[in-house]
């Protein structure tokens, strides 16, 4: 059926083209060229911060930190089902929109983005067999798929422009295939639960850490004297996210990241310390016992006179994920950025001065 | 390497100029997404001859450098050189005040939208620009499925003046809002004939977050 799909709507559309001298399309305002990277590519309607997407992340999450041209490292496309066989065409179609069936959404979309697909100027010519393709699937028992993207920079839609040519959605922009799990070996990049603990692992927000020493960060140490080490969480110290997307006539796919209990390390910049690195999730608070020495801290055995030790305290996490069909993995960095967040403070130290 | 598209004399000599400082072939290798900037070759001056497009001839006093760590593969040569084809023909619609539709050959969606604006801005006979700007450090941050592709390019406007055309009168930066460094983002997708076109723009200006990496 696709097959016959694509090759009548590239008859037709060839016909179209020839019979359609001008541009007729003009359909929906092209984003300003300084548009920020939060508004919807093409002005539809946001859908979080993906274009075209109905998937959500909840949790701990960092919108943020998809606003970057670079932020995404996997393909920031993929392809969603969003309308059941039963919603093919509705009588009276097309009305473009959105929400409703696959015809109108067909109507909506290439309004929203005539540039990603060869149909400028040859619309007119295609809305009787437009509406036909849908009319033929009505009550079928498959999906229509549309693509989606991350809308922060253009690589999203640069993603979906390539993806929607290569799957030959240049004259349709809707794909019917069976239901499908998805998967790196499946053509189309269909979204699955990999993608969606991409996207969750993208959008998780590791806590910002603070760090507290005895003596107090601001004091002068004393060379030979233990400084203790503990830390303090802006935030849950294991942060969890969770991407899902409805699928439709009922029920979703979703994936859940999660995060180990924090590591804490601590580290120093000078050869003449005394490290201890059982600091466990969160250091070790000073004990009140000035003899003992501290899980987490360091003794600094050498004054500071070339200005002070700079002290850096590292929390790391490990990252998994697991989706709602079962599958789970891990995140390997690369290309996966270290899950960790470091602080530092600086440390004066003195040369004990002995009085007899 | 730094160079100037439209130019094949000045490109050998940029890619010639870049073996011989870039020391060895490693220095020019291509890092998609990295942060390498091969040591940058300086481009000669425009002569009399200057940069073209086609059979459009920049002025002397116009220049567009361009300088981008070199593409490892035929597509993303391909994709590079459509991002500066879509430069090139962005100016030369700017210079002939709009006479000049080369730009509809090498950009689509708002991108095309942006040069028309650009070129109205420059409607009248006695404006026009006048002076250099570059585009740094283009890298292709990613191609996919083949088709479609994601172009980073650090634009450096601030020698690049509007001018009066029958003075020479500078009259203000050349692009609007003093958008003098920022960020430019392009998708591009392939053609048929396996050459590349810019099918969206976006222009994050330097002092915004997303275009930090330009500051």
């Amino acid at each position: 059926m696709r097959t016959r799909l694509l090759t009548s709507m590239a008859l037709l559309a060839a016909f179209a083209a020839l019979s359609q001298g001008a541009p007729a399309l003009a359909l929906g305002a092209a984003p300003a060229a300084r548009q920020g990277a939060a508004r919807p590519a093409g002005g539809g309607p946001v859908y979080s911060h993906f274009a075209y997407s109905r998937v959500s992340v909840t949790g701990d999450t960092n919108p943020g930190a998809l606003a970057s041209p670079t932020a995404y490292t996997p393909a920031p496309c993929w392809v969603e089902p969003r309308f059941t066989g039963a919603d093919s065409y509705h009588k009276g179609d097309p009305q473009p929109s959105a929400t409703g069936d696959a015809d109108s959404y067909w109507w909506w979309f290439v309004g929203q983005e005539p540039a990603l697909a060869g149909v400028l100027g040859r619309l007119q010519g295609l809305k009787q067999a437009v509406n036909k393709v849908f009319q033929a699937r009505q009550g079928g028992s498959g999906w229509w798929w549309v693509p989606g993207w991350i809308n922060g920079g253009l690589n999203g839609y640069s993603c979906a422009w390539g993806l929607v040519h290569m799957l030959n959605f240049s004259a349709q922009y809707l794909e019917y295939l069976p239901p499908q799990t998805g998967g790196p070996a499946t053509p189309g990049h269909p979204i699955d639960g990999r993608i969606l603990a991409a996207l969750a692992r993208a959008e998780l927000a590791l806590p910002a850490i603070k760090v507290f020493t005895n003596p107090a960060v601001g004091k002068p140490s004393d060379v030979n004297l233990p400084l203790w080490v503990w830390v303090g969480y802006a935030g849950p110290q294991r942060p969890t996210d969770t991407a899902s997307v409805p699928l439709p006539g009922g029920g979703g796919l979703s994936a859940t990241v999660t995060t180990s209990p924090p590591q804490v390390s601590v580290s120093v910049n000078t050869a003449a310390a005394r490290v201890y690195n059982n600091c466990g999730a969160t250091g070790s608070r000073y004990n009140g016992d000035p003899t003992a020495i501290p899980p987490c801290g360091v003794t600094f055995l050498a004054p500071s006179t070339n200005g002070p030790y700079k002290l850096t305290v590292t929390a790391r996490w490990t990252v998994r994920w697991t989706d709602s069909t079962g599958e789970g993995g891990t995140f390997p960095a690369p290309p996966w950025p270290v899950p960790a967040q470091a602080a530092s403070a600086t440390v004066t130290v003195r040369e004990i001065q002995a009085v007899n | 390497m730094r160079f100037r598209r439209g130019s094949a004399a000045l490109l050998a000599a940029g890619i010639l100029a870049c073996a011989v400082a870039c020391g060895s072939g490693d220095a020019a290798a291509f890092h998609p997404g990295g942060s390498l900037s091969p040591v940058p070759v300086q481009a000669p001056l425009p002569g009399a001859g200057g940069q073209h497009l086609g059979s459009f001839r920049f002025p002397s006093d116009v220049s567009i450098d361009f300088t981008a760590p070199a593409p490892a593969s035929a597509v993303q040569r391909a994709v590079v050189a459509g991002y500066q084809d879509y430069v090139l023909s962005l100016w030369a619609a700017v210079l002939t005040h709009g006479k000049n539709t080369t730009y509809l050959r090498h950009a689509g969606g708002n991108a095309a939208g942006y040069v028309r604006r650009e070129a109205a801005r420059y409607a009248s006979a006695e404006l026009t620009v006048k002076g250099t700007i570059s585009y740094n450090d283009t890298r292709i941050s990613g191609v996919y499925f083949g088709t479609g592709a994601d172009v980073l390019s650090c634009v450096d406007a601030s020698a690049f003046h509007q001018v009066n055309a029958q003075t020479g009168a500078t009259q203000g930066p050349a692009l609007p809002a003093r958008l003098t460094r920022y960020l430019e983002n392009v998708a591009e997708g392939r053609n048929s004939d396996g050459t590349w076109s810019v099918t969206r723009l976006a222009i994050y200006p330097a002092t915004s977050t997303q275009g930090a990496m330009c500051r």
